[in-house]
This record gives C-alpha cells, sequence and structure tokens, in this order.
C-alpha cells in the first residue's frame, strides 16, 4: 500500500510537471504583455516605449523562455505563483485565487450532493423497474440533459427566472451588504447548482443504474432474497453497497468536468468563483494567474483521481494494491 | 467502462455470413423505436445542411436592413436576426460547419485513437508503457482550461491565422477538439486488441507470415469495430456542444463562417429584446444532439447487447 | 473657486438627459416585460452602483482602464491640482485658482536657451487626507517624485517628463519647473532623472522652452506622502503596486474603501471630513456584474441605482428606452470621446489612389450604421476632433452616402467592371482586406454592413477578424496595425480633452516602421508637408486661438486626403434609478462619479 502510494505520488508530481511546461510554453506563444497598451495611451509615443520596455525588464520578460519557466517554477513551488497583470494588476495571484476557490468549492461541493442526491435515488429506481414506465421515463430525462448544451440552459433559466418572473437574482453570490442572510445566499445559489448539475445528474443515473443492474443479477442477491430478506433491504444494503463503488471512482474522474461545467456556469451568473476568474485571465491575457489556476485544477483532478483509488480500497477490502 | 470487450463479428466468418450480420443488427436497431427516430431525425437535418446552398431560401450572409428582427412570415419562416439576415438559412449554412467541424474531429479523434490503442496493445512491453501512459495523462487533464487555453493560444498565434484565412477559427476547432477528444478510444481499442490478440487468428496470420501492420489493421481493428463505431457516434454529438461551448465563450467560429454555436453567442446581446433568436440555434444543438445520442444507443445495443452498460 | 453651489446651477446645455422612445424591432411580439421592483433597497442609506469591471487596481497613478477612474474620483486618491467638470471647463481642486499666462499664475522665466516656463500653483489649506492628516505641497512634490521614478509602472509621464524640479517654497504653494531648451537637450542626449535618453527623444531638436498646453491642468496630483514614502523606502518602487495601501488607498475624496469582496464588490463609506461638506448618501457599493443582461435585470428590478458607461452601450438602448417609458429608470445618452474609424493604408495599390478613398468614403452609408446598430443613439462624424471639444472644425469637407458618385470616382480613376461585377484596372481586381477586432458585437455587424455598401459600388472587401492582443501588438514583433500589413482597418480612438498627440497620429514622423523601432501611430502613412508643420506648430504654442486656427487647417488638409473615413462617435450610455439626483454624466472621460458627493435618492 505504502509502495502504491508513493509510485502513484511521484507519478503524479511528473504529470503535474509535464503540465506546466506545455501550459508554460503554448502561453509564451501568445503575443503581447502586461504593458501592451501603454502604448496607446501616452501623448509621446517615444517616452511610451521606454516605459514599456523598463516594465518589461523588471518583470524579467525580457529573459530567454528557459530562463523565465526556471524562475516562475521554483517561485510557485515555494506558493508564489507571481503577480497578476491585468485583472487585479499588482496582486499577487496566490491571494486572487484564494478570495474565490472558498466559492467555487462551495458551488461544485453543492453540486455533486445535489446531483449524486438526485442521480442516486432515480437510478436506483430505474435498476429495479427496468423497462416499467418509469425507466423509460427516467432515461428520458438523462438523454436530454446529455444533450442540452449547459450554457443554453443557462441563459434560458437566467431569461425566465430573472428577467420574465422576477423570482430569483440575476448573478452573483451575494447581494452586498447581506453577507449574513442565509435565504439570499440560497437564492443566488439556486440556478447556478441546478445548471451545473444537469449533466451530471444525467450521467450519473445512467451510471447507477447500469452499475445496479449488474449487482442485482448476482448470486449472493438471490441467496439473500431466497433467505426471506425484504426486497427494499436487499436493494439498499447488498445491492447499493456493491453498486456504490464504481460511483466512487466515477466521482473522482468527474472533477475535471465539474471543473469545466464551473467555467461556465460561473461565466453566465456572474458566480465569483475561480471558474469565471480563469475566464476573465484567458480573455486579458493575464497569464500568472492562467497559469496557476490551471496548475491548481490539473492539481484537484490528479488528487480526486487518487484519493478515489484510495476510497475504492477502503470500500473494498477485496481490492489490494501493490 | 472500458473493461475488454469481446469481438463482435469472428474474423474468419464467410462472406454470406457477414452479410447475414449486418442483417441482424439492422433487425435489431429497427427495433429500437427512438434509435429510428434519431436516425432518421439526424439524416433529415444533414441532408438539408449539406443542401443548404441549393435549398436555403436566403444566402447566410446578406444583410437587409429594412427587416432587422423580423417576425416569422412566409417569406421568413423563423424570421430574421440583427441584420435582417434569415434565420433559417442561417441555421441551414451553420450546420454545415458544425456537423463538419464534429464530424472531422470525431474521425480524427478515432484515428488518433485506434493507432495509439491498438499499437500499444500489440506490441506490448515498453511502448504500451508509454503510449498508455501518455493516454491516461491525457485524460486525467483537465480538459476545458487546457482547450480553452488552446483555442486562444493558437487564435492568437499570427502566423497561423494568416496561413489559413477564413478558416483559421474552423480548423483550430477541428484542431483541439481532437487533441483532447482520442484518449477513450484508445483505451477502448487497447483493451479489445489485448484480448484478441491471444486468439488463435492471430496466432495463424503470424505463423503465415503477415506483417504486425497487416494483423493489426485486417484483423485486429475491424474486430473492435462495434465499440468503435459507437464511440464515434456519440463523440460526435458532444463534440456538437463542445463546439458551441466554445464558440459561447468566444473562442470558437468566427465570421464569416456561421455554426450553430456562433449563432448562440453573437445573439447574447439581444436576449431581452428577442431570446427566440438564441432559441432556435439552441434547440436545434438539442434536437440533432438528442438524435445523435438515441442512434448510438440503439446502435450499440443492436451491434451487440452485451455492450450495454 | 469651486463650490458645491456653482456647480449645482449649471444647467446640462441639452446634451444629456432621459431619452424616451417608442421601442423598435419588437422581434416575435414576445418581449418580457420586466419583472417589477423585487427586493428593494433601503431607500436613502446606500446608492448600488453597477460596474461592468472589476478595477484591476485603485492604485496611485497605476493603470489607465475607465474603470478604475470611476472608482478613484470617488476615493479621490490622487486629487489633481485643477480638474475638469461636466462641461469639459477647467477648474480649480487642490488649487485655488486656475494658474494661466493670462492671470500671472504661470509665466516664462530665464533668457536664451535657459528660458522656462514657470506655473505656480496656490493650493487650498482645507483640504484633508481620510485619515485627518492635511495636504500638502510635499504631498504634490512627492507624487511627482513617484510618478518620475522609472521602476514605478504609471501608465504615461509623457507630460511629467517635461518638467524639470517641482519646488514648494512653503506648504501651500506648487511651482512647476517646465524644462528649458538647454535641459530639454541635455536629457534627450544623456537621459534625465534615470530615464533613459529614449524616452526623451521628442526634445532631441527642441527650439526655445518646453511647452505644453496643459500646463494649467491635471498632471500634478497629490498622493499621501505620510503613507507611502515609508512604504516607498521599504520595498522601493517596483514593488509598492503590490502592497494593499493600492487596493485600499487613502484619498481625499468624499468615500473611502471599507471593503473590497474580490470579484463581487467594493464598499465604499462617506467621509464627513470630506472638504465640500459631508456626502448626502452615507454608503456606496460599487458592484461587478461582468454579464450586460445580468445587468439590465439587476436595473430593471432596482438592484442597481446607477449603471456606468463601462457597462453600457447603444446596444442596450431599446431595452432600457422601454424601462425609461415604464418609469423605472432614467437613460443618459452622452456624446462620449470615443470615435470609430477605418484606416486606409495609403501604401495599398488600389487605396494609395485618391479616388478610391473618397470613392469608399462614398459608398458606405454611416447613418445606417448610426440607425441599425447603435440605435441612433449617436452621430456620424466626419472629423477626428469631437464635435464637442474646441478645435472642431465645421469647415472639414464631408462625404455623404452616395454609391454612385463612388461608382463614378472610381471609373474617372480607371476602374472597370470585371465578370464577377468586382471592378478591376490593369488586371487588379479591387479586392481589399478589411480587418478588425475580434469579438466585438458592434464591430462584428458593422463590418458586414459595409462589406455589403461596398459590394453594392463594385468593391469587393474579404473580413478578416484579428484577435485584439494581435492587432494591437506593438514592439519588435508588431501586429498588423503597428506592422502596417493592414489594408483597410477598423478600430477606435478614445480621444482626450486636448488634441495634444495628434502629431503621433497623423504626421510623417508617426508613421510606425521598422527604422524607427515602431514608434508612432499614423497607422494609414499620411504623409503630408503643410499637414506636418501645422501639427509641430500645435504642439509647441501655447497661443489658443492660433491653435484653433491650425487644428482648423490641418482637419482640412486630412479630410480631403481621406486618409481614414471617420465612421461615428460612440454615445457613453449610463442609466440611473428615477429617484437618483444630482446625476450629471459628462462628454469627456471624466466619469460620472466625479459628484458623487451630491448623489442621493429621493423618497
Amino acid at each position: 500500500m505504502r509502495a502504491f502510494l508513493l509510485r502513484r505520488l511521484l507519478q503524479n508530481a511528473i504529470l503535474l510537471l509535464f503540465i506546466s511546461v506545455i501550459v508554460y510554453g503554448i502561453l509564451y506563444l501568445v503575443p503581447g504583455g502586461p504593458f501592451d497598451q501603454l502604448n496607446f495611451g501616452a501623448t509621446s509615443a517615444t517616452a511610451a516605449a521606454a516605459q514599456v520596455k523598463r516594465l518589461n525588464e523588471l518583470l524579467g520578460l525580457d529573459r530567454p523562455l528557459y530562463e523565465r519557466y526556471w524562475t516562475w517554477l521554483t517561485k510557485a513551488l515555494v506558493g508564489d505563483w507571481g503577480m497578476s497583470w491585468t485583472v487585479a494588476f499588482g496582486q499577487p495571484v496566490g491571494r486572487l485565487i484564494e478570495s474565490r476557490l472558498g466559492n467555487t468549492l462551495l458551488l461544485m461541493g453543492l453540486s455533486a450532493v445535489f446531483s449524486l442526491a438526485i442521480a442516486l435515488p432515480i437510478g436506483i429506481i430505474s435498476a429495479v423497474r427496468p423497462y416499467s414506465v418509469w425507466d423509460y421515463l427516467i432515461t428520458a430525462f438523462s438523454f436530454f440533459g446529455l444533450s442540452m448544451p449547459t450554457f443554453w440552459f443557462g441563459v434560458m433559466m437566467l431569461i425566465i427566472f430573472s428577467v420574465v418572473l422576477g423570482w430569483l437574482p440575476a448573478g452573483g453570490a451575494i447581494t452586498p451588504g447581506k453577507a449574513n442572510d442565509i435565504v439570499d445566499r440560497i437564492l443566488h445559489l439556486i440556478m447556478p447548482v441546478v445548471v451545473l448539475s444537469l449533466v451530471q445528474v444525467a450521467g450519473q443515473s445512467r451510471f447507477i443504474r447500469s452499475s445496479m443492474l449488474e449487482v442485482l443479477k448476482q448470486d449472493y442477491i438471490r441467496t439473500a432474497r431466497a433467505k426471506g430478506v425484504p426486497w427494499a433491504r436487499v436493494v439498499l444494503t447488498h445491492g447499493l453497497r456493491n453498486a456504490i463503488l464504481p460511483v466512487i471512482t466515477l466521482l473522482g474522474l468527474e472533477i475535471p468536468q465539474l471543473f469545466g461545467g464551473a467555467i461556465i456556469t460561473e461565466t453566465i451568473f456572474t458566480w465569483p468563483g475561480m471558474g469565471r476568474l480563469f475566464f476573465e485571465g484567458i480573455s486579458k491575457n493575464d497569464w500568472p494567474l492562467v497559469q496557476a489556476i490551471t496548475m491548481l485544477s490539473a492539481f484537484l483532478v490528479v488528487g480526486g483521481n487518487l484519493l478515489a483509488d484510495l476510497a475504492y480500497a477502503v470500500v473494498d477490502p477485496r481490492i489490494r494494491y501493490e | 467502462m472500458t473493461v475488454p470487450m469481446p469481438p463482435a463479428f469472428d474474423d474468419d466468418v464467410l462472406a454470406t455470413e457477414e452479410v447475414s450480420q449486418a442483417r441482424l443488427v439492422w433487425r435489431r436497431f429497427r427495433r429500437h423505436r427512438l434509435g429510428l427516430l434519431g436516425i432518421t431525425v439526424i439524416g433529415l437535418i444533414a441532408l438539408a445542411c449539406i443542401l443548404a446552398p441549393w435549398i436555403a431560401p436566403y444566402t447566410f450572409d446578406k444583410p437587409d436592413t429594412s427587416n432587422i428582427m423580423g417576425t416569422p412570415s412566409a417569406s421568413h419562416w423563423l424570421g430574421t436576426d440583427e441584420l435582417g439576415r434569415d434565420v433559417l438559412s442561417r441555421l441551414l449554412y451553420a450546420g454545415r460547419i458544425s456537423l463538419l467541424v464534429s464530424l472531422v474531429a470525431t474521425l480524427l479523434s478515432i484515428m488518433i485513437g485506434v493507432l495509439v490503442g491498438s499499437i500499444a496493445a500489440y506490441f506490448g512491453g515498453a511502448l504500451d508503457t508509454v503510449l498508455m501512459r501518455f493516454t491516461d495523462i491525457m485524460l486525467s487533464l483537465p480538459s476545458l482550461p487546457l482547450l480553452l487555453i488552446f483555442s486562444k493560444t493558437l487564435r492568437d498565434f499570427g502566423p497561423l491565422r494568416r496561413a489559413l484565412g477564413d478558416n483559421t477559427s474552423v480548423v483550430i476547432i477541428i484542431t483541439v477538439l481532437t487533441i483532447f477528444g482520442w484518449m477513450n478510444v484508445a483505451r477502448l481499442v487497447y483493451g479489445s486488441v489485448l484480448s484478441l490478440k491471444a486468439r488463435e487468428f492471430t496466432e495463424a496470420s503470424r505463423a503465415l507470415g503477415a506483417s504486425s501492420f497487416r494483423i493489426i489493421f485486417t484483423h485486429l481493428v475491424p474486430n473492435s469495430a462495434a465499440p468503435i463505431i459507437v464511440a464515434m457516434t456519440l463523440g460526435i454529438g458532444s463534440r456538437i456542444i463542445a463546439e458551441a461551448s466554445l464558440s459561447f465563450l468566444g473562442l470558437g467560429i468566427v465570421p464569416p463562417n456561421p455554426s450553430w454555436g456562433s449563432m448562440l453567442s453573437g445573439v447574447q446581446a439581444y436576449m431581452f429584446r428577442n431570446p427566440w433568436l438564441a432559441f432556435y440555434p439552441g434547440l436545434t444543438i438539442l434536437i440533432v444532439v438528442l438524435a445523435i445520442n438515441f442512434a448510438g444507443d440503439a446502435l450499440r445495443d443492436a451491434l451487440d447487447p452485451r455492450l450495454k452498460n | 473657486m469651486e463650490t458645491r453651489g456653482r456647480l449645482g446651477r449649471r444647467g446640462l446645455l441639452g446634451r444629456t438627459g432621459a431619452v424616451a422612445g417608442a421601442v423598435s424591432g419588437a422581434g416575435l411580439g414576445f418581449v418580457p416585460g420586466f419583472a417589477s421592483v423585487a427586493g428593494a433597497q433601503a431607500s436613502g442609506k446606500t446608492i448600488m452602483v453597477g460596474m461592468s469591471q472589476e478595477p484591476p487596481t485603485l492604485g496611485y497613478s497605476l493603470g489607465n482602464a475607465y474603470v478604475i477612474s470611476i472608482v478613484k474620483a470617488a476615493i479621490g486618491n490622487e486629487p489633481t491640482l485643477t480638474r475638469r467638470n461636466d462641461l469639459n471647463d477647467w477648474v480649480p481642486w487642490l488649487a485655488e485658482t486656475v494658474p494661466t499666462l493670462e492671470n500671472g499664475g504661470a509665466r516664462y522665466v530665464g533668457d536664451g536657451a535657459d528660458k522656462r516656463l514657470q506655473v505656480t500653483f496656490t493650493m487650498r489649506k482645507d483640504v484633508k487626507w481620510s485619515d485627518g492628516k492635511g495636504v500638502t505641497a510635499a504631498d504634490v512634490k512627492f507624487a511627482w517624485e513617484l510618478i518620475m521614478n522609472p521602476d514605478y509602472s504609471v501608465p504615461d509621464r509623457s507630460t511629467q517628463q517635461k518638467l524639470a524640479a517641482v519646488d514648494t517654497p512653503d506648504d501651500y504653494t506648487v511651482i512647476a519647473n517646465f524644462m528649458s531648451e538647454n535641459e530639454a537637450k541635455a536629457a534627450a542626449a544623456n537621459g534625465r532623472g534615470g530615464l533613459p535618453a529614449k524616452a526623451y527623444a521628442d526634445f532631441a531638436s527642441q527650439s526655445g522652452p518646453v511647452l505644453d498646453p496643459g500646463y494649467y491642468k491635471a498632471y500634478l496630483p497629490a498622493f499621501p506622502k505620510h503613507v507611502l514614502q515609508p512604504l516607498l523606502e521599504k520595498v522601493g518602487a517596483a514593488d509598492l503596486p503590490k502592497q494593499d495601501i493600492m487596493r485600499k488607498p487613502l484619498g481625499i475624496g468624499p468615500y473611502k474603501v471599507t471593503e473590497w469582496a474580490e470579484g463581487q464588490f467594493i464598499a465604499l463609506a462617506a467621509v464627513p471630513t470630506f472638504f465640500l461638506g459631508a456626502p448626502r448618501t452615507p454608503n456606496l457599493i460599487v458592484k461587478i456584474v461582468t454579464d450586460t443582461n445580468a445587468i439590465l435585470a439587476q436595473l430593471a428590478t432596482s438592484e442597481l441605482d446607477v449603471v456606468t458607461e463601462d457597462a453600457l452601450s447603444e446596444f442596450s438602448a431599446p431595452e432600457l428606452d422601454k424601462m425609461a417609458n415604464q418609469k423605472l429608470i432614467r437613460a443618459y445618452y452622452t456624446p462620449g470621446a470615443t470615435w470609430e474609424h477605418i484606416d486606409l493604408n495609403l501604401d495599398n495599390e488600389h487605396l494609395g489612389i485618391l479616388n478610391v478613398r473618397k470613392a469608399i468614403a462614398h459608398a458606405i452609408n454611416r447613418q445606417q450604421l448610426v440607425d441599425k446598430v447603435l440605435n441612433g443613439k449617436t452621430k456620424v462624424i466626419h472629423s477626428w476632433a469631437p464635435e464637442w471639444r474646441w478645435d472642431f472644425s465645421p469647415e472639414i469637407p464631408k462625404y455623404d452616402f452616395n454609391p454612385e458618385k463612388a461608382k463614378a470616382l472610381l471609373k474617372e480613376a480607371g476602374y472597370a467592371p470585371g465578370p464577377d461585377g468586382i471592378l478591376t484596372k490593369g488586371g487588379k481586381k479591387l479586392s481589399i482586406k478589411y480587418g478588425t477586432t475580434a469579438g466585438n458585437q458592434a464591430r462584428l455587424l458593422v463590418t458586414q454592413l459595409v462589406q455589403a455598401d461596398l459590394k453594392a459600388v463594385g468593391i469587393e472587401a474579404n473580413l478578416d477578424y484579428v484577435p485584439s492582443s494581435e492587432w494591437f501588438a506593438a514592439g519588435d514583433n508588431p501586429g498588423p496595425l503597428w506592422g502596417r500589413t493592414f489594408e483597410m482597418g477598423e478600430y477606435a480612438w478614445v480621444g482626450g480633452d486636448d488634441p495634444l498627440g495628434a502629431k503621433n497620429l497623423y504626421s510623417t514622423g508617426g508613421i510606425p516602421a521598422k527604422e524607427n523601432a515602431y514608434v508612432g501611430q499614423n497607422f494609414p502613412g499620411f504623409k503630408d508637408a503643410r499637414n506636418d508643420e501645422l501639427l509641430a506648430e500645435s504642439e509647441n504654442t501655447l497661443d489658443q486661438a492660433r491653435r484653433v486656427e491650425v487644428y482648423a487647417e490641418q482637419q482640412k488638409i486630412w479630410a480631403e486626403a481621406v486618409p481614414v473615413v471617420t465612421l461615428y462617435a460612440r454615445a457613453n450610455v449610463t442609466a440611473t434609478k428615477r429617484s437618483l439626483q444630482n446625476f450629471r454624466p459628462t462628454p469627456t472621460n471624466t466619469p460620472p462619479t466625479w459628484n458623487c458627493y451630491d448623489w442621493y435618492l429621493a423618497d
């Protein structure tokens, strides 16, 4: 187990290094630096050109690529992600992310819980009564969910519930000045969580259905039934316990998808989270910020996978890692 | 799921049996009513899009400022957009780009996936480790952030844009969707080829002196066709959505080419005045992807009932 | 001396005002009604200001984004000695009067090559930083020194670097000493105060004292020396922008930052000791709402009381007018300083021909662009000088929409229709690349309409949407503009309150090329000897009457040569709740918060 863990950790470290090289290298290709717009603002063009040159030197942007990467990497390893160029000029990127991280984790966490809370019962119903009316309805629903362009769904919800009906706030996380108002918080959360959960519910319920179907065919289920254990108990204890294993893996693997969804959802609902921050960074060429968030999300993904593996081992004693 | 799949066809069957196999698949597919509906819908929409230059009532780019955001009428069935262009005609032309992008990106992904998966499984050893570890790495990347970074970089990279002209955005989208889209196929083929490799017919071919290349591409890959076909069908649907998402975020298809996604992103400014402008392309995407998913599901059942997850 | 009473008496000259018009283009007849007030704020205590972007910084002379100036105007963290009001007049701010050559506040001292311009500002004694410390001349001198520090990332120090020294004979007197001819030449040769010689290249052939038509303007701010000086000594100028003070700056303004919830809002609280009197509303909250649809929705539901012009455009006019008709809001459309145009590259074989350029100007239906794309809320323009500014000349030639005339001009130039309807001359098709920035909805629509207009007279325009980072890329690896590889290029300039800097844009010396390290913004490559003379003169005289004449003549020459097809001015679009009082948006770059101390919500 320890050897397995060590090997995985090493592999993951190499993976993260690989990602950092790719991301750093590719962003280097984008023309333009943080001070380009100064060339337009000044009344003296020559003075502006001299100024831009000097500021680039101060940030080390005149250095060759490998040197810049090395400086960045060594600093990043000790938690210094550099300063933001355009989104929050001069601010440490780490602090910027910190201010948004909580909001994103709240959104992602709630969506994961919410989607599982829906997907689990409907997946089980489908599996227990396959080819029933319910099963067909649920299947149809999940197909709709899988085929729905999320952003379009989000925008349509915004129009209906905020603009036409005026029931829900049109965006943001809280009403300023109402930081402790729990109702206000919940109202702001409804649409982003629903939109982010939609695709998850669709995929998860399909997955739980098939996983459960597989389990219910097993001998021990039949044995349990033969012994006179009530059907509901068989499903919920024996069946679910075994069917949940692949679901755990799925949750680990879904983190990248969830984060991807967060970028779109946060952008639509102006949710002050990392996804929107990332997109802002991309659109404003704030490379230190983009690099840091990419690395952080890669870290989340890699960590999620590792946790899923470990959880698997904990839940299923048959599994041993070498 | 990526467990090794049993082959759907045996290689050493006679030609007549192949026909009956196809017939069997078709018979099973036909039973799946939603699948049948799906394939009909896709067929009709794809046909209409391909024939757009001949059947579309207007061209997609001719503005008519006397009829901006016109209501549906006999001459404009779905009304007109913010420049007075016919929405129906634009949907048809946009479909060409959206379908082309997703189809090409899927085909390229399948090609790369098949190549990587089969080579890794067939040769094994260090090549296997390198290729499949790379596949795992790619699978565990946060894809949307990287997709956005790649699209942004490629778009901003002057020489590329100058070389490709009007079609830059189309090529870029296809490229990024391919880069991040081949891994699942690779794993599927890997599992399938791994189990087939040990079978007698492979041994027999090798004994008869067939080259590795020949064995892989005439025996092993065709025998893994079923899961590949299913993955391809479903892949087209997810790529239509991916293209639309990128366009929505402003990193997708740009004019003069219209796509369903770019039609959606362009009308954000008119959400209050005319939500229908956003409704039509969104609904089109929903219908097409839904149809593809139904067809893909039916195809999976038909090709091999055991494949149903 | 500026007082609230005096400003309050001023009229608005009819430039601004709520506009209520019928809503057009009702789509399918399904126009969602705006939901009526849902959770109205407790009135009177707080004004919610909606902005589309979060200010990247609020630091002292850091950043030049417009959204920064909106918040800074409320905080007053870089108060200048004089400032502009909503009528584009220069009025005293920290100073007691505006010093001019006429009133003796500015004068020439010294002789010959040592002659210099000297401007004396006398400061008010009642202005305090929000921590209670008084503002003195030392704060002004400190600010100038910090701005001139080569390691401090100010966006522009073009005016400040014309000064040789700032003297403070007493606590409330600031003397700005512009460079003499000798000093200027020395700076151009050897650099000055840590800045390289290159930064002073403009002065290499200076004759006479260095002058600046803006000598009485906003180039000298005050920074709180008592707070910044210790920090500067501790971390150095390069790291100063990273300090917390740049997010919660100390100012003299009516409000101060109490909380900055990143990505969400900036909360401001009134400063009772503000020198014009305590602000009328205790709290101002600047809310960041990045999406236009969300802005409109929140305006409709009274979640926002004010929306600034960065968040709105003429695009939203139908929605705003509808809300105004429903008596939910007031919408303001003020002529702005941003103007859209198409640069024509004169080195292009077709565009080098005057008749072709004139034909293009006649072929484009500019009024249609204004009416159909910008909902009729702005105006077609014919000059680079905005109509509200003193240098605008009404005498310049105008090119009306006249396709027949365009065709005649092209025929005269030797063009004849080819087989596909596109004109040709000497076997060369009149086909031009028409580039602009990608991702801009207005440009997307305008370019497609212009393309259709040009096609109607036989000119083929091939649209090319370039990401703006590439379009505007300067430096060693320039984009299409600086590298002058564009043919027709559409983008916008933002005008200042003075035409100063026009030399960079329109004179021969401003043509960017490899030889001059891509300095200057005369992208069309316009060359005209008389034009160059006029522009040189305009930037080295303080005689206002003469400047008016010079710019009038220059505009005429420029418009006759058509190096640029002017399109339209953008309007500054702002909106407020109906009950908000004393909101007075300006046509200049002065942010609408300039008088936020007077804002209040009537019951």
